[in-house]
């Protein structure tokens, strides 16, 4: 047990420690933004293939979607980071970390995608087919260009989920913003001051977003619901 | 009743709204309202969409809070209190006291869809009257039996039609004893083969002898069973007449353009 | 594949072991979601309070808590109070930790539940007498509870798999045992495998149930 530290003490510390963290606050975001990339474009592969007349695909699409939701995403991580030597298949923690956070979050993107386009092809669907369009076309230029209007806000509240989540990578030592934490944490016997500090961080990268999420709700709060 | 035998048999009405006005931002709904409603006495607000009936009608219970003016119910000042001279607004319970005097029925019924019809009726005189549910119940039932609706005292409300579910509301408001019913366009949402069954029964509280307030835009109903009907326009009141005078000899222009468009449509019974 | 054919004489052992840990999996999750549940109503009502203090510290709380990862608050809660004399066991730091967390978003879930509630329910419980507390307490919160099962059942999913969260500060939940167990018999993949069969055979019947739940309360509109 060490005293709290008084103000000075904390402000030396805090010199210290904050290059160091300031650099993981970035890989952080780097994971993050990698992670979400991926996540959309798997995201939005799956619920074409969900909707696609083709049987199987549509099936393997549900099946993909409700194993990663049914499971915890460090199980994926850990698959992704330890399982897949046993393949052949060895990646980096950080390249595992931004894999196993892109497929788990491919499954919770396409469900986002798959309700928007729903809510939209209830409406107007029909009436674009009746006027001669062909079912791609109706996909292409009517639904999702509205569809993914509705999809910005689950999508921002998404990448807030992915921002925290990245934390969870340090369990398979990514390097990233807690895991430095640790380390810090473990050489300086500190973990108060400094797991508030990283806090402090997520939190500043996050409420941003939040905050844009927010104000995003309620433009669309008429239209969008 | 003619109003002068009215005034004459009880010196203070049970209903009192002194210039009352009423506005939303800068959207003005009631000004200078003068009403006064005799025990006993049926009073129908008729007018427009718009006009301001329904928001006068919820100034009598402070669901709305008046902007200026007052409203008494059986002497007692709705909502505020006077302390030293100036008006202060009731504290929550206070007024929570005086509604349970008063009873309303919404155009959109309002039934508590988790409660069955009995509990719908039961709940105000068990949680606000602190009465015991045995005795609750039994008058419950002898209410929902006045209404024709005893069969369906265990069923929820999503099970019955809107008919039904007006005078399931109707016999709620009743639970509470109240000595005044206020009725908001109690038919309007109603199916044309419905709106009959929920008005016999408002007539036969008519003949109880039930003092009521009602915002309609049943002309049959309003010239059956009011003592008086009151003409509102554009936030006041235009005029006020015993029935046989304001529909078949209205004194002002805007209230015969107003019946002349409303009997077109509706032919008066 | 010889570490398959080394494991499959030990899964019935390994089965076993993670299925043990599963209850404490089931304990964290059911401790957390009860103090979310109650502590989540607390914010919900401070949240529409009169005071504009007790809004503020609602507001912050829910922010505050929904932009820093759980796994940050477990580590403030487990490592962090230990550091001042605090030291709580995992299993407790868990559930406070989750607890806490999940607060924040049954504050959420409870908020847009009321506000789903129509106008007209408040009014007319006024219009029979009664205080607005008594309004919110016997008409609204029933609806709203109603209409917040779903995503109060899907949170309770999310948090059983979260839960996995917790081996960081050695709570001694399924996925801690796992790690337990491959670092002694070093099958990675193969004990990964099974632990994620556990948690799928205990989340996919909970949304099932939980869908039929929206189905069901989606029809009782």
């Amino acid at each position: 047990m060490t005293a709290f530290p008084r103000l000075s003490e904390l402000a030396n510390y805090l010199g210290e420690w904050m290059p160091q963290l300031g650099t993981a606050a970035g890989n952080t975001l780097r994971m993050a933004v990698l992670a979400f990339i991926l996540a959309v474009s798997l995201g939005l592969v799956l619920a074409l293939a969900r909707l696609s007349s083709h049987r199987l695909l549509a099936r393997f699409a549900a099946v993909y979607v409700d194993l990663v939701r049914g499971a915890p995403l460090l199980a994926l991580l850990f698959l992704v980071y330890f399982g897949l030597p046993s393949v052949g298949i060895v990646l980096p923690a950080f390249i595992a970390a931004v894999v196993g956070l892109g497929l788990n979050g491919g499954a919770y993107v396409s469900e986002i995608f798959r309700a928007a386009i729903a809510a939209i092809e209830r409406g107007q669907g029909e009436a674009a087919q009746s006027i001669g369009m062909t079912y791609p076309q109706v996909l292409r230029f009517i639904v999702l260009p509205q569809a993914s209007r509705i999809a910005l806000p689950p999508l921002g509240n998404y990448a807030i989920g992915l921002l925290k989540d990245t934390s969870v990578a340090s369990l398979i030592g990514a390097p990233e913003l807690t895991l430095r934490a640790r380390d810090l944490s473990s050489e300086y016997f500190m973990p108060m001051e400094i797991y508030l500090v990283s806090g402090a961080l997520y939190f500043a990268m996050a409420a941003p977003l939040a905050y844009a999420v927010r104000r995003l709700e309620r433009h669309f709060g008429q239209s969008g619901r | 009743m003619p109003q002068e035998q009215l005034a004459a048999a009880t010196a203070d009405p049970l209903v009192r709204i002194v210039n009352l006005g009423k506005s939303f931002g800068a959207h003005r709904v009631l000004s200078g309202i003068h009403l006064d409603v005799a025990k006993g006495e049926k009073v129908s607000l008729i007018g427009p969409s718009g006009s301001g009936k329904t928001t006068l009608l919820r100034c009598v219970n402070y669901l709305e809070e008046p902007s200026e003016g007052h409203v008494f119910v059986g002497g007692q000042l709705m909502g505020e209190r006077l302390v030293d001279g100036a008006y202060r607004k009731m504290r929550d319970k206070e007024i929570a006291l005086l509604r349970a005097q008063i009873g309303m029925v919404f155009q959109s019924f309002n039934l508590f869809p988790h409660l069955t019809v009995l509990e719908n009726v039961c709940i105000g005189p068990v949680r606000v009257l602190r009465q015991d549910r045995k005795s609750a119940e039994a008058f419950a039932d002898a209410l929902l039996e006045k209404v024709g609706l005893a069969d369906k005292r265990k069923a929820y409300p999503d099970r019955l039609s809107g008919g039904q579910r007006q005078r399931v509301a109707i016999a709620r408001a009743l639970a509470m004893r109240p000595k005044l019913m206020l009725f908001d366009e109690a038919t309007s949402a109603l199916d044309p083969e419905l709106v009959g069954e929920v008005l016999a029964v408002m007539r036969k509280l008519a003949e109880d002898g039930m003092t009521m307030v009602v915002v309609t835009h049943e002309m049959g109903f309003a010239e059956e069973v009011s003592d008086r009907v009151v003409f509102m326009d554009k936030g006041e009141i235009v005029e006020e007449a015993p029935p046989g005078r304001l529909f078949r000899a209205p004194a002002h222009a805007r209230t015969r353009d107003f019946l002349r468009a409303v009997l077109q449509k509706k032919p008066m019974s | 594949m010889t570490a398959w054919a080394r494991a499959l004489p030990l899964i019935p052992s390994i089965l076993a072991a993670l299925l043990k840990a599963a209850v404490t999996t089931l304990e964290i999750t059911a401790g957390a979601l009860a103090i979310a549940l109650i502590l989540g109503l607390v914010v919900a009502f401070m949240r529409r309070s009169r005071s504009a203090l007790a809004v503020l510290a609602a507001e912050t709380y829910v922010q505050v808590f929904r932009c820093i990862p759980v796994l940050t608050q477990l580590f403030i809660i487990y490592f962090g109070l230990g550091e001042f004399g605090l030291r709580l066991s995992p299993l407790t730091a868990a559930i406070i930790g989750f607890g806490l967390n999940g607060t924040a978003y049954l504050a959420e879930i409870y908020r847009s539940g009321i506000d789903a509630v129509h106008k007209g329910q408040a009014e007319a419980a006024l219009a029979i007498g009664m205080t607005r507390p008594q309004a919110m307490w016997w008409i609204v919160l029933p609806q709203a509870i109603r209409t917040s099962l779903p995503p109060i059942g899907n949170y309770g999913i999310g948090l059983l798999k979260d839960s996995s969260i917790a081996m960081a500060i050695a709570a001694p939940e399924i996925t801690f045992q796992a790690t337990a167990i491959i670092n002694q018999t070093y099958l990675s993949t193969q004990v990964y495998l099974i632990m994620t069969a556990i948690y799928l055979a205990m989340s996919l019947p909970l949304s099932h149930a939980v869908r039929l739940l929206e189905a069901r309360t989606g029809r009782g509109r």
